[in-house]
Parts: structure tokens; sequence; C-alpha cells
């Protein structure tokens, strides 16, 4: 059965460039959601192998994300990987003294997010 | 299409949409400055658009973009910390940024470009160079680093930079910081925290929203808010009713009940809160459709109903040959069937390809602020009708032109503040833009109120450039004069101004328009001001043609410009100085034989009668010669290609059903070179004379 990732990022623009880089890998399904909210209606729903997420998003911000997942015994176990931008390096700690597993600075290499999914999975 | 074609088609569009955002966005913050204080939303709406064009721009490997919207982000960060005060000047160098992430993007979405990454570059490093020196004019203000060690570290631990910095601003102000801690049902939880969302913002700030999982209920979450506020605890439980609020840290005392005037407040800004309620509701469920695929889909749409000309001429033709029973009675019933739902759904594609001018007017409103800011000119613009829609590809063609225009008018027509004062005007200046439907057609007047065109300087301009004598010019009326500034070189302007030079005259606004199947009218009083009236067909996408022949060919004219058909005796036939005309209840009308036109050999049929077209565009009639009239038709005009854009009057070619290809006339292009060569022969001929 296909690993099931979710990528929680407001541009439209980047999950495509995600998914067009994990797709060379095989054997994912992708889930999409462009805010907190929608990610927070997915979760119950399915059982996410890695969660991807964007840390500048409105209504639910990524950090809060992070501390939501990483607080829920349901949820703690997945693999989660934060993006941020250049310059936002304290919100980085932040996110990885939340629990965040990996971080990835945009603009990346598609190799470096390759390398990294398949450290976990 | 490629997978690199589709990224980059899905990165210019989302780039697009973003810069969009970020014009309304800086324009609302500019409006804002006065006050001395700006929308602390807004600005953060600026900071993340920026964001996220970075992000994307650097994810494609466009450096000099990234590297300019990196550059950009950092100021705004600075801003929306409250780092760098927010001053005129900044507002300026805004507008700039936006100005070259414009072009930039241009020329990425055009194949043709040919920019050096290193020309890029320069362009980018001037700016960057220029924001420097105005972040550091307008810096002298530190901020204040407030201490939030108070506040709980849990809380702290999960707060962005920014949303760290908006909560020492609300603690700065001595607002009362809350935690409303909430509980919903999972499956509902968005559309209820909107709701609450909406009536906190009533009465202050939300600085963050934690969400949490419920330990007892399993199909619930929790959710704590943060929020800033001037009203005490009582009255945000009031307000609340549902969920516990907590004081984290209170400045502000309790009061008893709320002061009256306070339920008034919250009335206005609900209207902003159900605006952006309103606005999430239109993202979910509109669908963003390249124009191209629109295009092709009405094609495919335009050859479907084709097969049902051809039906419907089968089915006429059995009734004949079998009468009217059986067969030919199910084929009419369901080719009438199929005629009324292919006319549905023509509509609805076409009301699909319509956009408000609002997309355009916002877009022009902006450039006006800015322009008037460059030129020390106090400019306001009115806007009416800016629902009035019209086909997206005719409003994104119109803005060059209304540009130009609009141009023309801050630059040539409305006058210095101290000018104004001194002939009696208000010191502020006003551009009007008004759009309204009259019938088919489109009409957009812009008008203002500066000091008009100056006719006496266009008869000068004429007699110097040697286009009539001093006489003739004598004989002009106004309206023949101003036509003379739609002449490709002719400018009444001895220096090009910075504004309105930039290589594009008011022979491309004509000949923009033209192409758009669109006329433009121009109407001045001396003093007081000028009106552009543009008027433009809703659609080109799909049209209605009369079908005629001429000299054994097949030709289609667009029925918009097609005024009246009239049979008359060859006899009426007159010729006056060389030119077939006829008379026509009074007037002098121009005969064209398109076989003339187009220098074609080929016979006109040898009847008594003959039909003439009488088409017109503005003030210009003229009769086109017809030997017969087939009938009405929609058709589809497709172009010919580049190799024969050169050749004037055809506007494209149709197919017809029976697989015949026909061409359609282009009658603006007749009329006007038809009218431009007979007014050379009157100028020739009173030579000779």
């Amino acid at each position: 059965m296909d690993q099931k990732i979710l990528i929680v990022e407001d541009s439209a623009a980047t999950r495509a460039f995600i998914i067009s880089t994990l797709d060379q890998i095989n054997g994912f399904e992708f889930f999409e959601s462009p805010t907190g909210f929608e990610a927070l209606k997915l979760l119950p729903h399915h059982a996410f192998n890695m969660i991807i997420t964007d840390i500048n998003m409105p209504n639910i911000n990524g950090l809060e994300l992070v501390s939501f997942i990483k607080n829920n015994p349901s949820y703690r176990h997945i693999p989660l990987i934060i993006i941020s931008t250049e310059g936002s390096s304290r919100d980085v700690e932040k996110g990885l003294s939340l629990g965040a597993d990996e971080y990835l600075v945009k603009p990346f290499e598609p190799e470096k997010l390759q390398k990294i999914i398949k450290k976990y999975l | 299409m490629s997978e690199k074609d589709r990224g980059l088609k899905e990165f210019l569009g989302e780039a697009e949409d973003i810069l969009d955002q970020l014009n309304e966005d800086v324009f609302k913050l500019s409006d804002d400055l006065p006050k001395g204080s700006v929308d602390p939303d807004t600005l953060n709406s600026t900071f993340r658009s920026i964001h996220t064009l970075k992000g994307i721009s650097g994810i494609f490997g466009f450096t000099a973009l990234s590297k300019l919207s990196h550059n950009l982000e950092s100021v705004l960060d600075s801003l929306r910390l409250g780092k760098i005060p927010f001053t005129t000047g900044i507002v300026e160098i805004l507008f700039d940024g936006l100005k070259i992430i414009n072009r930039l993007l241009k020329e990425k979405g055009d194949k043709n470009h040919k920019k050096t990454v290193n020309e890029e570059d320069d362009e980018v490093n001037d700016f960057i160079e220029n924001l420097t020196k105005a972040v550091e004019k307008a810096s002298a203000e530190d901020s204040s680093d407030l201490n939030s060690a108070d506040i709980d570290k849990d809380i702290l631990k999960v707060l962005t930079e920014y949303e760290e910095h908006r909560l020492k601003e609300n603690i700065k102000q001595g607002r009362n910081i809350l935690m409303i801690n909430v509980s919903f049902v999972l499956d509902n939880f968005d559309n209820e925290l909107t709701e609450l969302n909406t009536k906190i913002k009533t009465i202050g700030e939300i600085i963050a929203t934690l969400p949490s999982a419920s330990p007892a209920e399993k199909d619930s979450i929790l959710f704590d808010i943060l929020v800033g506020t001037d009203s005490p605890k009582d009255a945000v439980e009031g307000l609340v009713k549902k969920g516990k609020v907590e004081i984290i840290k209170q400045t502000v005392s309790e009061r008893p009940s709320q002061s009256p005037e306070e339920p008034k407040e919250p009335s206005k800004d609900d209207k902003t809160t159900l605006h952006s309620e309103e606005s999430i509701k239109s993202i979910s469920n509109t669908v963003r459709v390249d124009i191209e695929r629109l295009n092709s889909i009405m094609n495919t749409v335009g050859e479907i109903s084709l097969c049902k000309t051809i039906i419907v001429q089968i089915s006429e033709q059995l009734k004949m040959e079998q009468g009217f029973t059986g067969l030919a009675v199910d084929l009419h019933k369901v080719s009438k069937d199929l005629e009324r739902k292919l006319n549905d759904l023509q509509l609805s594609l076409l009301e699909a390809r319509m956009v408000p001018l609002s997309q355009l007017f916002d877009r022009l409103r902006r450039m006006v602020k800015k322009l008037s800011i460059e030129e020390g000119k106090e400019i306001d613009v009115e806007i009416e009708g800016s629902d009035t829609e019209l086909d997206k590809l005719i409003i994104e063609e119109l803005a060059d032109p209304v540009m130009h225009l609009i141009r023309n008018s801050i630059d040539h027509g409305i006058e210095p503040p101290e000018v104004r004062t001194a002939s009696g005007k208000t010191e502020k200046g006003t551009i009007k833009l008004n759009a309204y439907n009259r019938g088919n057609h489109v009409v957009i007047d812009i008008e203002d109120d500066g000091r008009g065109i100056d006719t006496e300087k266009i008869k000068k301009q004429i007699i110097a450039k040697g286009l009539e004598s001093e006489e003739s010019v004598l004989n002009l009326n106004e309206e023949d004069l101003l036509n003379y500034i739609f002449l490709s070189g002719f400018s009444t302007k001895e220096e090009v101004s910075q504004l309105s030079g930039r290589g594009v005259g008011m022979d491309v606004v004509k000949q923009n328009i033209a192409r758009l199947s669109g006329t433009i009218d121009i109407e001045t009083w001396k003093g007081k001001g000028s009106r552009f009236t543009l008027t433009l067909p809703i659609t080109l996408a799909i049209i209605k043609a009369l079908l005629i022949t001429a000299h054994n060919k097949e030709y289609a004219i667009p029925i918009n410009s097609v005024l009246e058909i009239l049979s008359i005796p060859r006899s009426e036939i007159k010729t006056i100085e060389k030119r077939e005309v006829i008379d026509l209840r009074g007037h002098t009308l121009p005969l064209l034989s398109l076989s003339d036109f187009f220098n074609l050999k080929g016979s006109s049929l040898d009847k008594e009668t003959i039909e003439i077209i009488v088409v017109g565009l503005a003030e210009n009639r003229l009769g086109i010669l017809a030997d017969t009239l087939i009938g009405e038709q929609d058709v589809v005009i497709k172009p010919l290609g580049r190799l024969f854009s050169n050749v004037q009057g055809i506007a494209g070619a149709t197919d017809l059903g029976d697989r015949k290809t026909i061409l359609v006339l282009d009658v603006g292009g007749i009329i006007g070179k038809t009218l431009k060569s007979s007014a050379k022969q009157e100028v020739a001929s009173s030579i000779l004379q």
C-alpha cells in the first residue's frame, strides 16, 4: 500500500514542487492542505506516514500545528518536516524544540528533500 | 505540456495573484499613512505575500526575482515588527519594487524574451541600493524591546516571531491579554471557529490560535485563542458565551458594563470581517482557468455548432423530400433541442470569460496614485460601474491603451495645483472612470477636469507638418482636428515628457482599440477637461455575422458593424469624383467594391438590383456592394497567422460547417483605409484645381 504524505503549505506552486520532487520516488500518496485548519480535519481520517508543513501560514501557523501533532498521542509518532524561508531561523529553532524531526530552508534542492524522505520512509 | 511548463504556468499564475494582492495591500497602506498608523493585518499580509513569492521564485530558480523579494521581505519584516517606521518614502520604494517584480514576471512569461541574467541582476541591484537608502532615511526610531517574560513560556514557544511582536505590541498599548479556551466538534470546527473569531475581532486582536487535542472526547478539538483587547474579561465572556476566558495579563480594569458607544464599533468591524468571510468562501469555490483553455473549449463549441447547422440543413432537406412526417419530425425536434442547448452552452461559456472591469479599474487607480505622487499633482479617481463585465481577453488588451490615455491626462491634462487654484479650480484634479452597458457594447468614459486639448496647437502642428494648407485648416471642425491626434508621429508637445513619452502614441492607442473592434471618441472643453469614450464589444469569441457573396466570393461581415441593408436598382449609383456613391436619405454614402479593395479579378453578377450593406464605425459610414445575401450565422473568428498579419481589411477566417473556409471582413480597417485614400484624393483634386 502507498505511504501517505500530508503536505501543509498555502502556496500551490510549492505544493506542486514538493509533489513533483517526491513523485520521482514511487509508492506515495499525497494529501494537500493549504491551511492548518484543513490539516487538523484531515488528520483523524488518514493514517499519515509523513507530514511536511510550512511555518508561515494563515489561521494557524506551522509551529502551532507541530505543537498540536507532537502533543497528541495519536499523531506523535509521525515524522514531521518543517519548511521555512531563509532568515527565519528562530522559527526553525522553535519548531525543532516543539518536536519537529527535520527542517528544510526554502529554496531547497529536490535531492535534499528526497534524502530526508528516504531516511524515514 | 511538460511538467516543467506546467510548473512555470502554475508559478506565473500564483505569482500574478500574489502581485495583485501586494498592490492592493501597499495601496491600502499608503492610504492609511496620513492616519499615523497602518493596519497590522495588511502589513502582515504584505509580508506574507512577498515571503511566498520569494519562496516560489527560489524554488523555480529565478534568482533575480528571489533576490529582489528577499530584500523586500526583510524590509517588510522590519516594518511589521516595528523596527522601521512606515513613511511616504517607504511606500514609494515599495511601489517601485512591485513594478520591477511585475516586469520580471512578464518577461518570464514571454518566450521570446532574451534579457540576460546579468541585465536582470543589474536592475535588481540598482533597486536594492535605492531600497537600502530609503530604509536608512526612514529608520530612526528604535523598536522597544518589551519584556514579555511574564507570559507563560508554553505559549511563547509556539508563537512565530511576528505573533510574538504582536503580543508585545498589545502589551505595550496597555491592552488586556486574554486566553479563550473553547472546544468544538472536529468535523465542523472551522466554521464555528471562524464565527467566533469574527465576534472576537469586534473587541480586539487575535494574536494566535493554538489547537490542542481534547483528552476526554475523541471527536472534538480544543483551541486556545490568544487575544489582546481593551474590553474587560466579563465583557469578553459575555461575547463568547461558550468557552472559558482566562486572563493572561491584565492592564485594563474591570468595567461594570460596556459603554453605550461600544456596540457601534463592532458593527463597523462586523462589516470587514463579514467581507473576509465572503472572500474565504469565494476562494474555495473558484477555479482558476487559463483563458487559452476557455478559448479551446469555445472553439470546440463553435465547431459543434457548425455540425448543428448541418443537421438543421439535413432536417430541412428531409422535410422537403418526405414531407413533415416520421423521421423528419423527429429530426426536426431533436435539432431544435440541440440548437437551444447549444445556445445555453455558448452563453454560459461566454459568461465564464466575463470579468468585472474592477480588475482593470483597481489597477488604474493604483497607477494614478503612484504617478500623481511622482508628478507632484494631487488627483482623485472617481470610479463608476466597475461591476460592468467584459471578456477577460478584452480587458487585458485594454489595459495598455487605457493606461496611456490616463498617463496623458495626468501629464498634459491636469494642471499643477498652483495653476489650478489660479484658474479658480479645486487644487485636486479628478479623473473619472465610468463604465456602462449599451446594447451589445460596453462603453468606458475616461474623463479629466484638466485644461482640455488645445485645438489651436493641433492646427499649428497640422500646418507645420504639411498635412494641410493654412486655408484648409480653417475649414476643419473640432472633430476633424481632434482626429489628427490619432495620426502616427503627431504630437502637440514639443518635448516628450517622461510620463507619456514611452514610444507609444495615440495612433497605437487607436489601433489597439480598433483591433478589439472598438471605437474611440474624444470630446474636449477648453480649460475644463476632456473625455475619451471607448466603445467595445462585450466579447470577441463568438460573433454573429452576415454572410454575403461579392464577385463570386463569400465573405462574413460582423453584424455588430452592419447598420442596414439596402436593395436598390443599379441605376441609382452615381459617380462623383471617380467614386461610386448613392444618395441615402439626403446624405452621400460612398460605396466600396470588395474586388477593388482587395485587387481581385472577378465579375459581378449582372443583376438589375444590387445589395448594399451599410456599415459604420463611429461617425463613418460606408456601403459595401454585395451580389447576394446568404444569411446570418454565428461564427468563431480564427486569426490568419503572422504571415498575413499585414493584410488590411481582413479580421480572420471562419469555418462555415460545410468545410468551407471564408474570410471575415475587418470593417474598421476597411473604412479607415477607404476614407483615408478618399481624403487624399480630395486633397489631390483640390490641388489640381
